[in-house]
């Protein structure tokens, strides 16, 4: 078989439930190692150990958008920066993507 | 190959909806259409995408080692010298990639043929991983498909066996244009595999990313970011004010920066010089170069960097008969010799072949009545029958 046995979803709230009935609600334990490369100049060749840890923590996130045009010239973008009671400055990323389609 | 009409599920519009896939309809037209599937045999999926898929893999990890070593390759990529070495050291530590997506023209005659390399911010994962994958578990029980469908598609468990190579059980940060449903969606989907390798994840926005002055990066809490997954293209990161501290910040990036290579259709080109008439490779050159008056007056012209077909543009006989508007060029632009798309009707379709945790591993198809496959492509399903 070429697919999946099974697809669940964690973050996004939804069980892969299908007309064929519900899945487990635990992930996959079970690592399957990567087949060594013949060549030594793949990334994927020496995997680690398999890692049978499952986690239940919860992430955060927030977001804001404050992204500003971007210029097709090879200047450097500079957003205007914010900096943070920390002494982080932001927005040094993110200009270019206002209006862009990030993927590919 | 067949592309076959069949009865689309009277409920998929709320299956979307449920399974979290809120881009399913884009400006009021659709983008995930089930009103037909391909199918097609299981040798043509092992023959025909996933062996060569491998193959493709390889040859660009060739590409790369090359690059890293001579400069006329970066100039020729337009790559900023002065990420030269932040991209060098990234390829000698062998930093692990996550995933990527190759786009092939492929008809089921004959060998497929590389259209170009999604290699750092591939999209369309959601909807390959999951919901067509639903779709096909859904369309068998209910008789839309033969019983005996099966799918190239373990694209998900291919990612998540990635992340617990890349994070081994530490913390994940995810970051974009959040702004974007699509994108958003993207973070959100790559965050469930992430957590399901055992990693935790927090999710920002790519414009809150923080730099202390110290030069790392950190999150809204101020926690360094030492694992980074951005959708987020590394030749904007490039030229961006925070760009001049990648090479002293202490964060993984997931993609690595020797995938900026990659991602960039100059690839073409080289990977033609390097393996001269490979079957899955078409001629290309760079725009300039004396070599590419041997396309003739009919060829594709690609900028370097450009998204979802914008700026390509179809040339017969020295005229251009189909283009896409958009802001991409300045950095120059490569030729391909022009491949035959398979046209279904109204529609052209290409071939998305996915490779996760450096593993073939699935198949999305977008079909679209331009040849050039835009943002607004239709995603349409696929099985391997017989």
């Amino acid at each position: 078989m070429k697919r999946s046995s099974q697809v669940l979803l964690v973050v996004m709230g939804v069980a892969g439930t299908t007309a064929v009935g519900h899945y487990l609600a635990s992930p996959r334990t079970e690592c399957v190692q990567q087949a060594p490369q013949a060549k030594a100049d793949n990334p994927q060749q020496t995997p680690p150990p398999c890692n049978n840890t499952s986690s239940t923590r919860t992430g955060s996130h927030s977001g804001s958008s404050s992204s500003n045009n971007s210029s097709s010239s090879e200047h450097t973008n500079v957003a205007s920066s914010q900096t943070s009671a920390h002494g982080a400055e932001r927005g040094g990323f993110g200009s270019t993507g206002h209006g862009f389609f990030s993927g590919s | 190959m067949q592309r076959i009409a069949c009865d689309e599920r009277s409920d998929w519009r709320e299956q979307a909806e449920k399974a979290g896939f809120a881009f399913h309809t884009i400006d009021g037209e659709r983008y995930w259409d089930e009103r037909a599937y391909y199918a097609f045999s299981l040798d043509e999926i092992e023959r025909d995408i996933e062996a060569p898929t491998a193959e493709l893999e390889q040859m660009c990890y060739d590409l790369v080692d090359r690059a890293v070593k001579d400069e006329r390759i970066l100039r020729a990529l337009r790559i900023p010298e002065r990420y030269w070495t932040l991209i060098a050291a990234s390829w000698q530590r062998r930093d692990k990639n996550l995933y990527g997506r190759f786009d092939l023209s492929y008809d089921g005659r004959g060998p497929a043929k590389l259209l170009e390399y999604n290699a750092d911010t591939p999209t369309a994962v959601f909807e390959t991983a999951v919901f067509q994958w639903h779709w096909l578990e859904q369309a068998i029980a209910r008789g839309i498909v033969p019983k005996t469908a099966d799918q190239y598609n373990s694209l998900h468990e291919q990612l998540i066996e990635g992340w617990r190579g890349i994070g081994e059980g530490g913390h994940l940060h995810l970051a974009g244009t959040t702004s974007s449903a699509e994108d958003e969606g993207t973070l959100r989907y790559i965050e469930d595999t992430a957590r399901q390798a055992g990693l935790a994840t927090t999710v920002l926005a790519m414009d809150r990313i923080g730099r202390t002055p110290d030069g790392h990066f950190v999150d809204l809490d101020d926690k360094p970011i030492l694992l980074l997954f951005k959708l987020y293209p590394w030749e904007w990161m490039f030229r961006e004010q925070f760009g001049a501290y990648l090479a002293g910040a202490s964060t993984r990036f997931i993609e690595p920066p020797w995938k900026a290579i990659l991602s960039n259709k100059g690839i073409l080109p080289l990977l033609w010089s390097m393996f001269p008439r490979h079957p899955n490779l078409l001629p290309a050159h760079f725009e300039g170069d004396p070599e590419a008056e041997k396309l003739g007056k009919s060829f594709v012209r690609k900028p370097l960097y450009s998204r979802e077909g914008a700026n390509v543009e179809m040339v017969v006989n020295g005229e251009v008969i189909d283009s896409d508007a958009g802001p991409y060029g300045g950095e120059g632009y490569v030729r391909q010799a022009m491949a035959t798309l398979p046209r279904f009707g109204d529609d052209y379709a290409v071939i998305g072949s996915w490779i996760a945790a450096g593993q073939p591993c699935g198949l999305s198809i977008r079909e679209d009545a331009s040849a050039i496959t835009k943002n607004t492509s239709r995603f349409v399903p696929h099985a391997i029958v017989g």
